[in-house]
């Protein structure tokens, strides 16, 4: 670990302030299970830490008008925990139950999980100076890419780790960002993701010195369920290979609006808006959940090692479309 | 026979079986524990003397030590996988604050190239960890990088780079061994001998492979798994002179002090002290001191100070040992009436950049006929191979129970059945009912295929061993005034618990609780103990500890003899008390504290060394020269996924005499947990366009975790073997040769197709049901 040093600020505005112009120089640390371990593997080796910790206020979970405001600091245990989570976004407890490990979930944020970075075993190991870490190539192309992406990895074939934001975005939720001068951001959080042809080296649209403050949940309506399902190599402590979020709002005979978002199979959580358009008005059927899975794999572009992801994709995404259909988590 | 050599007739077996020997018992040794025997401590289960240490943490492990003024080293590795060091340049690292000593891997071993990524090429020891960090990246080395592979393919491939130096050929024959002169040059003779007999074998197997009513073929393969111990490789040295003092994480604490005394070694120590009171894991790669161990002692002797090199989890990955892979083709002749008539193995394996301990041991367990095969060692660009708890059988057992479950299939045979007409083992047969009845075998076997996409289905695999241990082992038992007993080995206890079964053997023959017994372990200043390897040391300690405490009793029970004018060989020890053998109650009553309070000196002090037979046959002859088992495995598969779920194992284990249920079950589930997740997770990951291993962490390196595991059952099958004095059998090993193949069986019953290679992964799994699908 290369040594570095540690502001700990008081206010938001202070946070930002003392962040540089770069991420290389500073980086912000909520609950550190992630970048502790980029530091410890010198994958990132900036002079200076913003410890988020000391910020008050920033780990609150609370109603708001529209919906539920989650702080960018709230631990995962503690959202999953929450009554008002389970008793209207279910399906972010049984995503959050499935992610990493107990011990991890009692320190890991929800701001944290949203901009980890990934996991690629090249991206994570300093002496593959990968594409992400400012390098010249994508190493998962011509190596081993088992895990890796099969839709949009043409450039840089990482996965995004997050399986809290495939279902958040599948929700509408909307993130709010604090910004140097005291200014403040607000988007959907689909829309925060970036792909590597937008940027290779950052999984999103955050700017040196922005820092992720609230998560924004809208409020259960009626006839809404969401599901969320992901297939792993080990259910011990292990990451997805690939997940499925379907949200749907149906009345007695068929979709009347529809979110589908799949996850752990291309560098940002993944949208598919032409599949949601196939769903809607439509009763979800056997024969549906075939043509909908057969047109979700149809435009992946899976690599050497990666192909039995398609199956994976087809399995989840006709389990989730069968649940939420059902009104199952 | 020798003057105290004595000839007895013996009783050995288990329930029914039992036979009677005639054996000559050497060196003053008593009668192996017989069936019928009675016992106040021995086969009771007993929590281990250090449990209560190990999970408050007062255990100190080599870790844990921290002595005054103790430094820490790092060590620099080198990112290329085969290259030349052309020069090293100490200098700048030499003046980085906090350095105290610096050395380089060519002046301390001579080593002027690295063969595999991550291998050493320097160290620094230093005030702080960080401060030795930053000064091994200030080290300048200049590289020569080579051409390399990393795969056993690319190794094997026309005009392949070369691995080796000089004229290392890429793959070499390791089985038949090439016969060798004393000296080592080739034994020309037998060599033409051995050419001529492998002949004659392939052209026997071909021959009666083709009169045979069915072949079965199948070619299968095997990853490399590393050993993983939670405590990584390491020591914590000191100086006091010439004399080293060091806290080694090692499975042979002797084998360490040798090493660092040899006049020819590395470190050249007057003398040495080791010590390893606890260790977390070994698995067969501590045996020896290691590059990390003479490193830290040589920077401690140039500091003048404390140094402690524990190597990080990538080190440990790359650079401390694996179980080689292995690609086996097999052949197997079986007849309608189930009996296997030839088998033919033909087998590749990569034990790095060597050649050793790259074989699959497929050929044995079952009576397999008449048998012809050949074995290739690969070299490749990897950090080298290490014995790996019962190395070469885990791998092998997969392929050879794949090919009995073909096999049997072929002509239409349960599995079971199939196995019982091929295994004349003396115990084994009598362990497979058992453990088809803990699985609910026939139940299950039969089930209807159901049309959830979870299938369910059932594997059996056997497994043998060959531990009854050996010489070098030598136990001081002291018997103090005031009652106190300490029972002293300077062996090391891997986790086995040897420090628990040597009090246990030593209370029993002194008629106490194990309570009143003080056990010492892990210290050469203590009497001489084996290597933990090959599951011996159990059989090579307790006899040991068992005959010094036969021997204090004596002298305790002379003492009281004589205060009483009693008849000494009518009086024993036991439940505390001096008692008459023929159960009658003494005119007054002893007990073991008023006999001690005999004793003039201040204790009684007897050793005894391990009885062996002769050198070349250290053990008596017993009821079985090996020790078996047998287990069952069922799994779930989910086949949209390809998730395999290992529901639960049953195993049925012989280990000889049990001293203790509890920590023998605790072996045979340790075992299994390794074997599951040797057939699901574990997998060395090299990425070929660099040479480096990609997942030499506990993320990317997956090891089966609490909610992989499965329900574990274990049945122990006391057999009093009669081998050694307290009829005990090696156990570490025995468990894990089965599991895997247990497991992959499973998976095939349950899927209906079978996947020749392990790990089975998802990837894998949907890989072979759409092959299953487009056969229809």
């Amino acid at each position: 670990m290369k040594p570095f040093r540690m502001a700990l600020p008081r206010t938001l505005d202070e946070a930002t302030a003392s962040c540089s112009d770069s991420f290389a120089k500073t980086q912000v640390m909520a609950g550190g299970t992630d970048l502790l371990g980029e530091l410890k593997e010198r994958t990132q080796t900036p002079g200076m830490i913003v410890n988020l910790k000391s910020l008050p206020g920033l780990g609150a979970i609370e109603e708001t008008a529209d919906g539920l405001a989650i702080g960018a600091l709230a631990k995962l245990n503690d959202i999953a925990a929450d009554p008002r989570v389970r008793a209207s976004w279910p399906a972010l407890v049984t995503t959050i139950g499935r992610a990493a490990t107990p011990q991890l979930r009692n320190v890991g944020t929800l701001g944290g999980n949203l901009c980890q970075r990934p996991r690629c075993h090249y991206y994570r190991d300093e002496t593959f100076p990968c594409l992400r870490k400012g390098g010249q190539r994508c190493y998962a192309h011509g190596g081993v890419n088992e895990h890796h992406a099969i839709y949009e990895n043409g450039r840089c074939a990482i996965v995004h780790p997050s399986n809290t934001a495939p279902v958040l975005i599948a929700h509408d939720a909307v993130v709010e960002i604090a910004a140097p001068g005291g200014t403040e951001l607000r988007m959907l959080l689909e829309d925060f993701f970036v792909t590597a042809e937008e940027n290779v080296q950052r999984e999103n649209v955050l700017k040196p010195g922005q820092i992720v403050t609230r998560i924004l949940l809208p409020k259960k309506s009626a006839g809404r369920h969401c599901a969320y399902d992901e297939a792993r190599e080990k259910q011990s402590f292990d990451w997805a290979l690939c997940g499925a979020t379907v949200r749907l709002r149906r009345d007695a005979e068929k979709v009347t609006d529809a979110r589908v978002v799949l996850s752990a199979v291309a560098p940002r959580p993944l949208r598919r808006i032409d599949l949601e358009q196939l769903i809607v008005g439509k009763t979800i059927d056997d024969q549906l959940v075939t043509t909908i899975c057969s047109k979700a794999v149809a435009s992946a572009t899976p690599m050497s090692d990666n192909k039995y992801k398609r199956k994976l994709v087809e399995a989840m995404l006709g389990r989730a479309l069968r649940a939420a259909w059902k009104g199952e988590q | 026979m020798q003057d105290d050599d004595k000839q007895i007739s013996i009783r050995v077996g288990f329930g029914d079986h039992v036979k009677e020997l005639q054996v000559v018992l050497p060196n003053g040794d008593i009668p192996p524990y017989q069936p019928g025997d009675k016992f106040e401590l021995v086969g009771q289960s007993r929590s281990r003397v250090d449990a209560i240490a190990k999970v408050t943490g007062r255990a100190k492990y080599t870790y844990d030590q921290s002595p005054p003024r103790m430094l820490h080293a790092r060590i620099l590795r080198c990112p290329h996988p085969n290259a030349n060091v052309l020069s090293v340049d100490l200098e700048k690292a030499r003046s980085m604050p906090g350095v105290k000593a610096v050395l380089s891997f060519a002046d301390a071993f001579r080593q002027n190239s690295v063969r595999f990524a991550w291998d050493g090429v320097a160290a620094v020891a230093a005030e702080t960890e960080l401060q030795a960090e930053e000064a091994v990246r200030a080290i300048e080395v200049q590289y020569e990088p080579l051409a390399f592979c990393v795969t056993r393919e690319d190794a094997m491939a026309e005009f392949a780079p070369q691995v080796g130096r000089r004229n290392q050929k890429n793959t070499g024959r390791i089985y038949p061994r090439t016969p060798r002169r004393r000296g080592g040059g080739v034994d020309e003779e037998k060599l033409a001998e051995m050419l001529q007999r492998m002949e004659d074998d392939e052209k026997l197997v071909a021959e009666l492979l083709g009169e045979s009513d069915k072949v079965i073929e199948g070619e299968f393969d095997t990853q490399v798994q590393t050993h993983s111990p939670l405590e990584t490789h390491g020591v914590v040295c000191d100086w006091d002179g010439d004399h080293l003092i060091a806290h080694v994480s090692t499975q042979g604490t002797f084998g360490a002090q040798w090493e660092a005394t040899h006049p020819r070694g590395a470190v050249r120590a007057e003398s040495a002290q080791i010590l390893c009171e606890y260790i977390g894991g070994g698995f067969g790669a501590k045996t020896s001191l290691g590059r990390e161990g003479v490193a830290g002692a040589l920077l401690a002797k140039s500091a003048g100070r404390p140094v402690k090199l524990m190597l990080d989890r990538r080190e440990e990955h790359t650079s401390t040992g694996n179980r080689p892979d292995s690609q086996q083709q097999l052949k197997m002749g079986v007849n309608k009436d189930g009996t296997i008539v030839a088998f033919k193995a033909r087998s590749w394996g990569t034990a790095g950049n060597g050649l050793g301990g790259a074989g699959a041991h497929n050929d044995n367990i079952y009576d397999l006929g008449a048998i012809d095969k050949v074995e290739y060692g690969v070299r490749t660009n990897c950090g080298g191979a290490r014995a790996l708890r019962a190395p070469g059988w885990p791998q092998g057992a997969f392929a050879l129970e794949a090919m009995m479950d073909k096999a049997a299939a072929a002509i239409g045979m349960d599995p079971i059945e199939f196995r019982k007409k091929n295994d004349s083992h003396a115990i084994r047969p009598h362990q497979y009912d058992r453990a088809a009845e803990m699985i609910d075998w026939k139940t299950k076997r039969s089930a209807k295929a159901s049309s959830d996409p979870k299938k369910r289905g059932v594997g059996i695999a056997s497994s043998m061993w060959f531990a009854s241990g050996g010489g070098g082992a030598r136990v001081l038992v002291r018997i103090h005034r005031n009652g106190t007993v300490q029972v002293r080995n300077g062996a090391q206890d891997i986790g086995t618990g040897t420090r628990t079964i040597m009090g246990m053997v030593a209370a029993e023959e002194l008629g106490l609780d194990l309570a009143q017994v003080q056990t010492f372990i892990g210290n050469t200043d203590d009497p001489r103990g084996p290597t933990s390897g090959g599951s011996t040391t159990a059989p090579t300690i307790t006899p040991a500890a068992r005959l010094a405490a036969h021997r204090a009793k004596e002298e305790l029970l002379d003492l009281v003899a004589e205060k009483h004018d009693w008849d000494r060989s009518d009086l024993d020890l036991a439940s505390g008390n001096v008692v008459r053998k023929d159960g009658q109650p003494l005119a007054t009553k002893v007990s073991f504290k008023d006999a001690c309070e005999l004793i003039s000196d201040d204790t009684i002090e007897t050793v005894a060394n391990r009885p062996v037979f002769g050198r070349r046959r250290p053990n008596y002859e017993g009821f079985s020269d090996t020790n078996a088992g047998v287990q069952c495995a069922e799994v779930e598969v989910d086949t949209e996924t390809g998730e395999v779920k290992v529901l639960k194992v049953v195993a049925v284990q012989d280990a000889g005499k049990v001293i203790n249920p509890l920590l023998a079950e605790s072996q045979v589930s340790g075992g299994i947990v390794q074997g599951v997740s040797y057939a699901l997770f574990e997998r060395r990951i090299m990425d070929r366009q660099e040479g480096r291993m990609v997942n030499a962490d506990f993320e990317g390196y997956k090891i089966l975790g609490s909610v992989d595991c499965p329900e574990i059952e274990v049945e122990l099958f006391d057999v009093y073997n009669g081998k050694n004095n307290t009829s005990v059998m090696g156990l570490g090993e025995p468990p894990v040769v089965a599991t895997a193949a247990a497991v992959a069986n499973a998976v095939s019953h349950a899927i209906g197709e079978r996947i020749e290679s392990l790990p089975i992964t998802p990837a894998k799994v949907l890989s072979a049901l759409e092959r299953k699908e487009r056969r229809g």
